[in-house]
């Protein structure tokens, strides 16, 4: 049963500006001489998700809008249990699915069916399901005989194809799909919105970051607008769109 | 209780760290026409180096043959020591476009650092079998003895790659520091020099892990004989570097994707 709680969750991440605040050696003398040499090893922190207290319950088609650094991609990277918050708790429940950046840890020196047989893996994959998923994703992707070159020779929305494929080609209880879409032509962000709706039907609760209001409005319920790492509001998506709209302009 | 939950998930899930054990190994040589091959080849042209050289400083010496077995025993067991640390201090570091991109459990990508580590060491041990076929030692079963002794050499890499990985991804220089201090042990460590009775007496010897993990598989290959107190030590170093390593990583795991 897909279903995500957040209880006061706060996620701080670590600013390093410093050579000496990662240095062993450094924060060992702060500690043993008491502070007296190695000044500077001190760690700021920036904070990223404020104190949320979120419930996505089964069905939930949730899209997050909110400007640059708001907290939405930290906020899906927690959701898919990436990142463990410093504070709060965090429960999911489900099978997690994500695209959480074009990256996606892709390797530039494989070529893009190698990649995605390694990225169905870490969506649990294997034997004849994986062949299987594999083989629909390529085809949607459209690549042809890109497939079998070096990502490295890929274009931005090729990469975007690519990852978006395999990402959605097996059903996850819980869907976390970060800004990427948009990368894509005309023609894939078509097809990519028919899929995600059909992903979205399958599965147990999704969450789309996007900065595409209409793209939001077509497959989404609800929307959270996200800013400075609390939820500003949350409603229908067009209504909460226009306000966060007008609070841009 | 939940960190070794996750640490059976991730050995559970054999088929991802294999998968990505072997791109380590590929990715080496990629765009070589010889591949791993290399890595056999930079262990040959050590051993015959050393060999060599010990040939022309020892002229007089009746055991060239045993010393040469015992060369090519011994480089693979370092280089799979040396790799088990220095790999394994960067193994997640190495792995951050996995870790900021995927909810894996996260001592996969552990596993997968001291696998790549032994398969490498696998492909060394391809010198030290030619060796075998050219000097031609009699078989001893004493030489089977090797392979308990390897599991304890992997269970140590196992725990000290628990302890090293999240402490280098938090201080950067563990990793540079642990490559410098492997340099000096190379060379304090018996691994291309037979320790004699006396050096075998001094403490200094005697306190080195290294010496120890070298022994349990180094001596049955090359047909010699293990003191107990060996097999002794280097379980010893096995178990304490994997519980130090599982308090540490347990300790750091939700602090990990904040550092990497």
């Amino acid at each position: 049963m897909a279903h995500i709680t957040l209880d006061g969750v706060t996620v701080a991440y670590p600013v390093v500006i410093s050579n000496r605040q990662q240095s062993a050696f450094a924060n060992a003398a702060h500690a043993l001489s008491f502070g007296r040499y190695g000044r500077g090893v001190g760690v700021d922190h920036v904070v990223a998700i404020d104190d949320l207290t979120l419930d996505l319950p089964r069905g939930s088609r949730i899209g997050l809008i909110g400007r640059n650094g708001s907290g939405k991609s930290t906020l899906l990277k927690t959701c898919a249990g990436i990142i463990t918050p410093a504070k709060g708790k965090i429960d999911i429940t489900g099978t997690v699915g994500c695209l959480l950046g074009l990256g996606s840890g892709l390797e530039v020196d494989k070529s893009g069916m190698d990649n995605m047989r390694l990225i169905g893996r870490f969506h649990g994959l294997r034997g004849s399901d994986l062949n299987d998923a594999v083989a629909e994703a390529a085809e949607f992707t459209e690549l042809g005989p890109f497939l079998h070159m070096p990502v490295r020779t890929y274009s931005t929305g090729m990469m975007a194809r690519l990852a978006f494929a395999i990402a959605t080609a097996q059903h996850s209880d819980i869907m976390l799909i970060d800004e990427v879409i948009a990368t894509g032509d005309a023609h894939f962000i078509n097809k990519a919105v028919d899929r995600v709706r059909t992903v979205c039907a399958n599965s147990g609760v999704t969450l789309v970051a996007s900065h595409m209001p209409n793209l939001l409005a077509d497959f989404c319920d609800e929307a959270i607008w996200m800013h400075a790492g609390k939820v500003q509001a949350r409603g229908p998506v067009l209504e909460v769109w226009d306000q966060y709209a007008a609070s841009v302009n | 209780m939940t960190n070794l939950k996750e640490l059976y998930r991730a050995l559970a899930a054999w088929d991802v760290w294999w998968a990505i054990a072997m791109d380590d190994v590929l990715a080496r040589y990629r765009r070589t026409a010889l591949g791993p091959l290399w890595i056999v080849f930079a262990q040959a042209a050590f051993v015959a180096g050393l060999y060599i050289l010990h040939k022309s400083l020892f002229a007089a010496g009746g055991d060239q043959w045993r010393y040469l077995l015992y060369l090519s025993a011994s480089m693979p067991v370092w280089s799979l020591l040396s790799s088990l640390l220095l790999d394994g201090s960067t193994a997640l570091l190495r792995a951050k476009g996995f870790i900021e991109s995927y909810p894996l459990p996260m001592p996969i990508y552990i596993v997968r650092s001291i696998v790549a580590s032994f398969v490498m060491f696998l492909h060394m041990l391809l010198v030290y079998l030619v060796v075998l076929l050219i000097v031609r030692p009699t078989f001893e079963p004493s030489m089977l003895l090797a392979v308990p002794g390897l599991a304890i050499v992997m269970l140590f890499g196992l725990g000290i790659t628990l302890l090293l990985a999240p402490l280098s991804a938090r201080y950067r220089d563990v990793a540079p520091a642990l490559a410098a201090g492997m340099n000096l042990m190379f060379v304090l460590s018996p691994v291309f020099w037979k320790p004699t009775a006396e050096q075998k007496a001094q403490w200094l010897l005697q306190i080195n892990p290294f010496y120890h993990l070298l022994e349990v598989v180094r001596t049955p290959l090359s047909g010699g004989q293990i003191e107990p107190h060996n097999w002794g030590v280097a379980g010893g170093i096995a178990v304490v570097s994997l519980i130090a390593g599982v308090i540490v990583f347990g300790r750091t795991r939700s602090t990990i994707s904040y550092w990497i």
